[in-house]
């Protein structure tokens, strides 16, 4: 054989062998991936997810896709990137995409993102935007866009309501449209008589006359089953409800809610509401607006099945007004500020079933104003997320969980000028300084 | 094994012989010291996570000059034929001397546990991502450290040894870079493939054993082509 052509031989053979080896590193890496284990070594276990986590990630049937949306600058980024790797590593199912909304504004807004520090998560048709702080918003909203039934909500009509359909400034088509991107399914009822079995929530926004009594009874029946009711009211309207409502822990009054501190264009009976109190539907959120509110505050006396809390307020200088012909605060007549508008009632309900008896919780919010929702003010402030959080809250399970958050574990350290100067002596000049001392004379000694 | 002892420590002399490794050592401490207190001062955390994920990007430099020598220095000087003519087996001598400059690193990564003393000096650190991130970091260097032992055996110039080496690290620590543009199962690929992408979990202070595969792999698989590429050598001259 001439050696030219051996030596080919040889390189091809090389060549051969380093390429067996690459592919069966592949395979071995292919392995150690699938048959891993992780061993946590932070003292506080930060990165050790919860059973409940781990129930939720292996039970995911198809894939979801997490994205978030967190510029450089915010200080929570690196936590839940961490958080969201934990979750990425646990599942094939779940993938995670960082977007950059300042870099990439583009994506941000294909995804229809308006907000910046926010986690979108989207599987099939099913998608959901929150906040997240900690691993448990990460697994509800799994669970939530896991979840394979969709939600229908009913809307009355009959009595005046804005309609759903409707595509003028007073009707709630945008409404519709944005309930049906968080996967719910909107549809209308024309009599209340007994509730669709499929209804998970009853919407009545801005009934101009009063429901029949047997509707009331229909919606009292309903409610004790363990029902949920979003009653959006107008001033000066009865609705027929006011009755079933102060059972249920919640006062409306027949007032106008005027705020000449907060209102919006100057029109002082449309009060800008950036004032919350402490509830899930508001947190975070920014300001909202309703044109011409009444109030609807807490009962004095209610049971103790009932949970009854205020949603939101006018400032201070607001008042509710009883003579709306008059604009004037009135100490004697009117209800001073702040003035609630807003207040969510959740009352606990031991239901008979074939097997026993089960404990259910009937949801209800009630606010003073339905013309915030309307398609000519939907699209400001924040009214539309003030509308689809209450949506959210009402439809709320109770099966869904609670993980105790986990403390980030920060160890500050607050160093003196003095200290700082010390560390930068010791460790950028001393200790390099000593070594190449050390060095020199070791070298040298060699040397000669 | 004896042998591969002999290797080392033959290796290990000539290393503290030669300037390079205290000029290494000197700058490199002096580079950490400097990032160490910087961040420090920054982030007020009594953490090395950031100084780390720094400490990785440094040894990416430092490395090929540990390694350039090895080989091509015995090839430039003619003592491979001493090598060669003597009665090592090539793997002894490739593992020898991989070892010898593993050992220094070893060594510069010992000098920086300074930083945690003065961080439980002043604060309370939590000890355990500290442990998993130098055991990263170290992964890390060693894979370097095969990397460029490697291109030493590829030529007799030590400048090119080192270029070689800068190279291909230069490649595998961005290939996570060209993942983004890449289609979905490339992407994933390339990602596992890229150096620097299995550090985050040790910096965490996670130890997962997906990555002390990934890391081994790399450094068997390089040494390997080494050796294989030393015993071609062999029969070519």
């Amino acid at each position: 054989m001439i050696p030219g052509f051996r030596r080919l031989l040889y390189g091809a053979n090389l060549i051969i062998i380093i390429i067996v080896m690459f592919l069966l590193a592949v395979v071995i890496n292919y392995l150690g991936k699938h048959y891993n284990k992780r061993i946590d070594l932070t003292a506080s276990k930060q990165f050790t997810l919860s059973e409940q986590t781990i129930k939720t990630i292996n039970s995911l049937k198809k894939p979801v896709l997490i994205s978030t949306f967190f510029n450089k600058k915010n200080p929570n980024r690196q936590r839940i990137y961490d958080l969201l790797a934990e979750y990425d590593n646990l599942s094939a199912n779940i993938t995670v995409d960082k977007v950059d909304p300042i870099a990439n504004p583009s994506k941000t807004q294909e995804k229809g993102i308006t907000s910046y520090g926010v986690v979108l998560f989207e599987s099939g048709s099913k998608r959901e935007v929150t906040t997240v702080f900690g691993e448990q918003e990460v697994t509800q909203s799994l669970i939530k866009i896991s979840k394979e039934e969709t939600k229908v909500i009913y809307f009355l009509s009959g009595h005046g309501e804005h309609d759903s359909k409707n595509d003028k400034p007073n009707g709630y088509s945008e409404i519709r449209t944005r309930l049906a991107n968080q996967g719910y399914q909107a549809k209308t009822l024309e009599f209340f008589q007994s509730a669709p079995a499929d209804c998970d929530l009853l919407v009545i926004a801005g009934a101009d006359k009063a429901l029949l009594p047997s509707e009331v009874t229909a919606v009292e029946n309903y409610l004790e089953q363990g029902g949920r009711l979003l009653l959006l009211l107008d001033p000066g309207i009865e609705v027929g409800l006011e009755k079933l409502m102060a059972k249920w822990g919640v006062a409306i009054g027949d007032d106008l809610v005027v705020d000449p501190a907060s209102s919006f264009s100057k029109d002082v009976t449309t009060p800008v509401i950036v004032r919350y109190y402490q509830h899930p539907i508001v947190y975070g959120l920014s300001a909202t607006f309703f044109p011409r509110v009444r109030s609807v505050s807490k009962e004095e006396d209610i049971g103790d099945q009932l949970t009854v809390l205020p949603v939101m307020m006018t400032t201070a200088n607001g008042w509710a007004e009883k003579n709306p012909d008059k604009l004037q605060f009135d100490k004697d007549v009117d209800l001073a500020g702040p003035v609630t508008i807003c207040v969510s009632a959740v009352k606990s309900l031991l239901i008979k079933t074939a097997g026993g008896s089960d404990v259910r919780y009937a949801r209800v919010l009630v606010l003073g104003d339905s013309d915030f929702a309307t398609n000519s003010f939907i699209k400001m402030l924040s009214n539309s997320d003030l509308f689809i959080n209450s949506v959210n809250w009402l439809l709320e399970d109770e099966d869904l969980i609670s993980i105790r958050p986990k403390e980030p574990d920060e160890r500050k350290i607050q160093l003196t000028g003095s200290q700082v100067r010390s560390l930068f002596v010791i460790n950028v000049l001393v200790a390099p300084l000593s070594v190449m001392v050390i060095g020199t004379l070791i070298w040298w000694r060699y040397r000669s | 094994m004896r042998k591969i002892a002999a290797v080392f420590t033959k290796e290990l002399i000539s290393y503290f012989v030669s300037p390079v490794a205290y000029v290494v050592l000197t700058v490199f401490l002096a580079l950490s010291g400097y990032f160490f207190v910087n961040i420090l001062f920054y982030t007020k955390e009594a953490s090395l996570r950031y100084l780390l994920g720094n400490m990785s990007v440094t040894f990416l430099f430092v490395t090929p000059l540990l390694t350039m020598r090895l080989f091509a220095e015995e090839k430039r000087t003619n003592t491979m034929e001493l090598l060669v003519t003597s009665p090592l087996r090539d793997f002894e001598m490739v593992l020898g001397k991989y070892f010898a400059s593993l050992f220094i690193v070893l060594m510069m990564l010992s000098a920086t546990l300074i930083y945690p003393i003065c961080l439980s000096i002043y604060g309370d650190p939590d000890w355990g991502p500290i442990l998993a991130g130098y055991l990263g970091v170290f992964l890390l260097a060693a894979s370097f450290l095969s990397i460029g032992t490697m291109s030493s055996i590829f030529t007799k110039n030590q400048i090119v040894a080192a270029l070689i080496s800068f190279c291909l690290l230069l490649l595998y620590w961005t290939l996570g870079w060209l993942a983004d543009q890449a289609p979905k199962a490339m992407e994933l690929f390339l990602d596992y493939l890229a150096l620097g992408s299995h550090q985050a979990d040790f910096q965490k202070g996670i130890i997962d054993t997906r990555h002390l595969v990934y890391y081994f792999t790399v450094i068997s698989f390089h040494l390997t082509v080494g050796i294989l590429t030393l015993e071609s050598q062999r029969w070519r001259e």
